[in-house]
């Protein structure tokens, strides 16, 4: 069982007024703004479950008492199950998770450059997500670009790649949902299962601006009639498409995000509900979408506080980067992220691997990535104050001009310490050896994975029975 | 000559209803609307620039190109009616594709386009290829500009080319296209006349295909 880890100490930035007015302002969205909901069968529903809602609009306004009681509702805690049961999450808010990115349409391999991805290549993402420690969360890294039904494709190689709990994008609404959840119950073997320990969680945007597109609103209701765990989580560009405040553009998000949320809970009270907000803001002098941001901290702070003020898990951004390269900037820009969300409190931390501002996945960034959630969870340890780690007895023997490397007190704590895989000295002398650079060191790690790393397969059977629904669903693309 | 500066003014304040009233009142009081035109597009032009060159952000140049629009609204009927020749680059109808709901990019372009001189159509998003067909039929615009952002929606863009063929409109329409997953082969792949990678580039791509 996968358990998650917290920080020793979370970055908080409200008081508890500042969370108040935060919460009172997504209610005063939801309830008085309102949002776009682009699917009359959906409005319908929320129109009988106590929304009001404007047809002609397409808009609806959900009462705030109707927010509170889905706030209340939605489940903290959660099992998100896998195809091995070693890898289930014991999911919960307050902790974190991490998840490698999904969704680019181009491979970077750090030493050859772009390429477009293969059937091959979706494998080779999720065996390596598969093989991570860190990972708890596998999601295919690119998409193929041929391919009109990706949401099969990827599903089919996630399902058969990897025995951890993983992600699944809706791209054409209720009826590809339907077949993602018949190759799903394939799998697991029967609709209880799917319920009890839901292998997969779904993952859709609303447009900002409040708005939710037709087809992602009635996938949340297909899925949730299973009572699988569904994440809304809208990609707000503060300045464009959300107020450049951050407070106004948090607001805005989560009442975006919050749409899934009554959606999810109407239809299934309980119904495990991720939420989130995108942090990184519209780079406005250039006009161009971003995937790091210095507000990115302020930003998973504020998500994560309101978080735990709610008890819902939310998804973040880690582990990304705008560099096409493995440089300086994508070493920083992917640690910051990462602790941005960590130290934040935000719970599927999600991204690990997007390079190129989400032009491309590298699976070398999420090996490299894998390390840097290892320095979070150990700095996660803390650190204990007792007479041992005081350590008064071991100074007095070794004294002035000793030393402690042969002590039994060093023994007995060096496996303490983090060894870093690849972020280590390397001495060199008459020259600088490239070869020496920890992105090699990675590279090799990465070749190695893919060389000796099989999970268990699905058995023959059911891989035809998952071609026989892909080859059946040819005609929804 | 005071009209023009406030509507100078208008513009450098951001100031969208300002700048539609001063338009009007213009109008009525005898001033050329061509002479409008040029001020507008000259302080839009200069803005561009700035832009291009890092020296001011995004926001700066939408809201001018709100205003401007505003004003332009008023002017060309006007100009229209009269019979006028308008000094435009050309005119450019641009549409995010069916089943394609991302539009920021689209709208850049749009606000980028405008600020160079062309007319803009723009159809909004998701805009089903029939609707797109019937809109570049009626309005017969010297170019069509198509945004993608999902590999599921770019056959999109190769359909409406396909279609403009079919209708012999393909050698009186340019046609640029653009989005994260467009590339220039895939441009020329579906035969499409130009392809842009960012906003300004699109100006100049346009300006090169029309031979401005
Ligand atoms: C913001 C965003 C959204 C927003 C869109 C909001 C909106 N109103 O537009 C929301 C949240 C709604 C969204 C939804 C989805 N998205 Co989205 N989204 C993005 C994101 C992060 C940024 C896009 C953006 O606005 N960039 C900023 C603008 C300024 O840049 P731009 O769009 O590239 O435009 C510039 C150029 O391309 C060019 N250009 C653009 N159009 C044109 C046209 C012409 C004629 C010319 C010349 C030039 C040109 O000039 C522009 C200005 O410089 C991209 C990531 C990325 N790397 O692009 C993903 C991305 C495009 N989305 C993706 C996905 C998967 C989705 C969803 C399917 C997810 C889901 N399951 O919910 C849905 C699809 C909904 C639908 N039916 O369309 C994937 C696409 C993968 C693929 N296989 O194609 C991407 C690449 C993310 C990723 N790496 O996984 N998304």
């Amino acid at each position: 069982m996968r358990k998650g880890v917290s920080p020793a100490e979370n970055i908080r930035l409200l008081d508890d007024d500042d969370v108040r007015e935060i919460h009172n302002n997504i209610l005063h969205i939801m309830e008085n703004i309102g949002l776009k909901l682009k699917n009359d069968e959906v409005l319908e529903f929320l129109g009988d479950n106590g929304c009001e809602v404007d047809f002609d609009e397409q808009m609806v306004y959900v009462p705030s008492y109707l927010v509170e009681e889905c706030i209340d509702s939605a489940p903290s805690s959660f099992r998100l199950g896998a195809r091995d049961s070693e890898n289930d999450v014991m999911f919960q808010q307050g902790r974190s998770y991490f998840c490698s990115c999904s969704g680019p349409i181009n491979v970077l391999d750090q030493e050859e450059g772009f390429k477009k991805p293969e059937y091959e290549d979706l494998e080779e993402s999720i065996r390596v997500g598969d093989y991570l420690e860190n990972l708890d969360v596998v999601w295919n890294q690119y998409t193929l670009v041929d391919d009109e039904l990706l949401g099969l494709q990827s599903l089919k190689a996630m399902l058969t790649n990897t025995t951890k709990h993983i992600g699944v994008f809706n791209w054409y609404g209720r009826d590809l949902v339907g077949k993602q959840i018949e190759m799903l119950k394939e799998v697991v073997g029967s609709e209880e299962r799917l319920r009890k320990r839901p292998p997969a969680t779904l993952y859709v945007e609303p447009a900002s601006p409040l708005s939710m597109a037709e087809e992602h609103a009635e996938a949340i209701l297909e899925w949730t009639d299973y009572g699988m765990p569904v994440l809304n989580f809208p990609i707000p560009f503060a300045g464009a498409t959300s107020p450049a405040t951050i407070p106004g553009s948090v607001s805005q998000a989560l009442a975006e995000s919050f749409l899934g949320l009554v959606i999810s809970q109407l239809n299934n009270p309980g119904n495990p509900f991720i939420g989130g907000t995108w942090p990184f803001p519209m780079d406005l002098r250039q006009g161009k979408s971003t995937y790091f941001a210095a507000e990115a901290l302020l930003i998973q702070a504020v998500t994560g506080q309101m978080a735990d003020f709610y008890g819902i898990p939310v998804f973040g951004t880690g582990g990304c980067t705008n560099s096409y390269f493995p440089d300086a900037q994508m070493g920083t820009e992917m640690a910051m992220t990462l602790m941005g969300a960590f130290y934040g409190g935000e719970t599927l931390i999600h991204d690990i691997g997007y390079t190129g501002a989400g032009d491309a996945g590298a699976i070398e960034n999420t090996i490299y990535g894998n390390e840097i959630v290892s320095i979070l969870k150990r700095q996660a340890e803390g650190v204990t104050i007792n007479d041992e780690t005081l350590a008064l007895e071991v100074m007095e023997d070794v004294g002035p001009l000793g030393e402690y490397v042969a002590t039994k007190h060093t023994r007995d704590h060096m496996e303490d310490l983090y060894f870093p895989e690849f972020l280590t000295r390397e001495k060199m002398e008459e020259e600088r050896e490239p070869d020496k650079k920890a992105m090699k060191r990675v590279r090799r790690k990465c070749n190695d994975i893919l060389e000796t790393h099989n999970p268990e397969p699905v058995d023959e059977e059911t891989e035809k029975k998952l071609d026989e629904i892909i080859d059946e669903a040819s005609d929804l693309a | 000559m005071s009209y023009l500066d406030d509507i100078k003014d208008a513009i450098s304040d951001f100031d969208e209803d300002r700048g539609r009233e001063l338009a009007e009142e213009a109008v009525d009081e005898g001033v050329d609307p061509l002479d409008i035109l040029d001020v507008v597009s000259e302080e839009l032009g200069k803005l561009g620039e700035k832009f291009d060159a890092g020296e001011i952000f995004l926001p700066t140049v939408m809201s001018a190109a709100d205003v401007v629009k505003a004003v332009m609204d008023v002017v060309n009927p006007v100009i229209e009616e009269s019979g006028g020749e308008r000094d435009s680059e050309g005119s450019v109808m641009i549409a995010t594709v069916e089943g394609d709901i991302h539009d920021i990019g689209k709208s850049m372009v749009a606000s980028m386009l405008l600020s160079n001189g062309y007319d803009v159509i723009d159809l909004g998003r998701d805009v089903p290829n029939e609707d797109f067909l019937k809109q570049i039929e009626e309005k017969m615009p010297d170019a069509v500009g198509m945004s993608s952002m999902l590999t599921t929606t770019m056959g999109r863009q190769e359909e409406i080319v396909e279609a403009l063929r079919e209708k012999g409109l393909k050698d009186k329409i340019k046609v640029i296209v653009g989005g994260a997953p467009i590339t220039q082969s895939y441009a020329d792949e579906i035969g499409a006349d130009g392809y842009a990678k960012d906003a300004i580039e699109a100006t100049k791509t346009l300006n090169k295909i029309l031979n401005n």
